[in-house]
């Protein structure tokens, strides 16, 4: 894919609008960028969560350029606590993602943007905040891209580093614990169960090599197949060779995010085909 | 004079209001994206923030959180992305080093007009140091430089980014794929290698020759250095910039930050902007 600049991204540069909103903890930064008039319209807008929002090596600027120069509108925007955002800066956790988040930029977009119909991508943490947007603004979402979020309450096999820092006794409870069946994180669980019962559709991608393919394994196992025909045509999985939970990796899961959502233009008449790589697609 | 995080601030805290305004600007014929934290303080500086190259996350919020504490102490702030960077237009593959310098430059021009300010203070982060060391000899009415943990060479930088590849893999449990020689190698055949989180041009790293203290060699205005490390006391190297600056005539105050809690520094810019602002005060 091409991430260079052309006349056409540099126009949608000149186009764009800094925005602010209420977040549940204070104002949200982001970045606006309006569809171009030259291209036919897709009547949607895609939002990226960010920590920040220009994303590693700014795949989330260009790609909201890219997709706005095709006829997307586009929001990038600082998660709480990140970039320009109010709140305070907290790691990740699997247990609480930031859907509220999502949600007042949905809230934001539809009213101070007139845009209704709305894309989500993310990676890692990110994916998991988009997806937990589902149980608040289901019905305003037309699919999700979600790469490599985690999917258990606990690592398969616990945290090393915390492991080592149990007493004998804890440990051994830690070790009756990891022995019951993996617990799939309510923050997984219940978004998807939302998702599944929308119209959207959606793309999980994992590789092979990272640890979180063990995890969504479990997802596979519990919640993909209790899926019916409809919902699990809706549901793409994609599982590709190597890593891509790393930092190189990150290229070409947003690559393969702008040609995922390049599917929903209304002026695309055929699905594009798949990339050349050689994945397992169910 | 060492100041460090417990230490009390020598002023009383006072809160003056101000408004942000972000906007896009021009630089050589591209839009660049800047926020404007503005007072009404009359006669104050506008301070304007160089940030490091390329990629660090941590710093853009650091700048974001200490334009707010400094535009609360009174003077007006200004934040800008350089082209190829955050929210600017701009490929990198593109970018030289007088880039940087010619964007700083228009971008005081730019904080000028939208705050009404004559004169400048410049806060240079890490690489952004060296660009605000170059942007003082270009822009009249640079009355004060602020150096936050700042890169004495350039070269020395861009090797250092190399060598974070090798740390970067090894702390992963794999076997460092290239030694720092081979990526500069590779840069110099391929014309481009990828470290953490941006690709690094041949461009870019043949333009970028220059030293901190060569470029403050006609500076004879206060400057603050800032060190963000968990040491208690200045690094050999930040400790002959000072040396340096000072033997050369210059009024430099030393401030150390520590961090808190085995938090990244840059994670908790506040005590460093909260000095930054009585500096100011005090160059007023």
């Amino acid at each position: 894919m091409n991430w260079r600049e052309t006349p056409a991204t540099l126009g949608r540069a000149r186009a764009e609008q800094p925005l602010v909103f209420q977040g549940p903890q204070g104002a949200l930064h982001g970045i606006f960028t309006p569809p171009a008039a030259a291209a036919p319209s897709a009547r949607m807008c895609v939002v990226f969560p960010g920590r920040p929002r220009a994303g590693l090596r700014r795949h989330l600027v260009l790609a909201a350029r890219i997709l706005a120069a095709d006829g997307f509108a586009a929001l990038r925007f600082d998660l709480r606590g990140r970039g320009e955002s109010d709140g305070d800066i907290e790691r990740p956790s699997r247990t609480d993602p930031l859907g509220e988040d999502v949600v007042a930029a949905i809230r934001h977009l539809r009213e101070a943007h007139a845009q209704h119909n709305f894309l989500l991508a993310g990676y890692c943490f990110d994916a998991l905040t988009a997806l937990d947007a589902f149980e608040h603004e289901a019905a305003a979402i037309s699919g999700v891209f979600v790469a490599t979020p985690t999917v258990l309450e606990e690592k398969p096999g616990g945290s090393p580093k915390r492991n080592r820092r149990l007493g004998t006794v804890s440990r051994l409870r830690s070790i009756v614990r990891r022995a019951r069946p993996p617990r799939i994180l309510d923050s997984f669980g219940v978004p998807f169960k939302a998702l599944a019962r929308s119209n959207a559709r959606a793309l999980f991608l994992y590789a092979d090599q990272d640890r979180l393919r063990e995890e969504f394994r479990v997802a596979e196992k519990v919640l993909f197949s209790q899926l019916d025909a409809e919902a699990r045509e809706r549901l793409q999985i994609e599982i590709w060779p190597g890593r891509i939970h790393t930092i190189d990796g990150q290229t070409a899961v947003i690559e393969r995010a702008v040609s995922w959502l390049r599917e929903f233009h209304p002026a695309r008449s055929d699905r594009a085909a798949l990339p050349e790589l050689q994945r397992e697609i169910s | 004079m060492y100041s460090s995080r417990a230490m009390p601030s020598p002023q009383p805290a006072r809160l003056n209001s101000w408004t942000e305004d972000r906007r896009f600007f021009e630089s050589d014929g591209r839009p660049l994206y800047s926020v404007t934290y503005r007072t009404q303080r009359a006669g104050a500086p506008v301070v304007i923030f160089c940030n490091s190259f390329s990629e660090n996350h941590c710093e853009g919020r650091a700048e974001a959180i200490a334009a707010r504490i400094i535009a609360a102490n009174g003077c007006s702030a200004f934040l800008y992305h350089p082209r190829a960077h955050g929210d600017s237009a701009g490929d990198l593959e593109d970018v030289t080093f007088d880039d940087l310098i010619e964007d700083a430059a228009n971008a005081a021009a730019y904080a000028r007009s939208r705050t009404g300010a004559s004169q400048v203070v410049w806060v240079g982060l890490r690489f952004g140091a060296i660009v605000a060391a170059h942007a003082i000899r270009k822009v009249a009415g640079s009355t004060g430089v602020a150096l936050w943990e700042p890169a004495l060479s350039a070269r020395d930088y861009l090797l250092k980014a190399m060598r974070h590849v090798v740390y970067h893999e090894i702390a992963l449990g794999e076997r460092p794929s290239l030694t720092v020689q081979q990526m500069s190698d590779r840069l110099m055949r391929d014309g481009k290698i990828s470290l953490l989180g941006f690709d690094l041009y041949r461009k870019f790293f043949e333009s970028a020759q220059t030293d901190l203290l060569d470029a403050l060699e006609p500076w004879r205005g206060p400057t603050l250095i800032a060190q963000f490390q968990q040491h208690s006391r200045l690094s050999r190297a930040h400790n002959h910039l000072r040396e340096t600056l000072i033997a050369r005539g210059l009024s430099v105050r030393a401030v150390l930050h520590r961090g808190s809690d085995r938090r990244d520094p840059w994670w908790t810019p506040e005590e460093v902007a909260r000095q930054t602002g009585v500096w100011l005060d005090e160059l007023a």
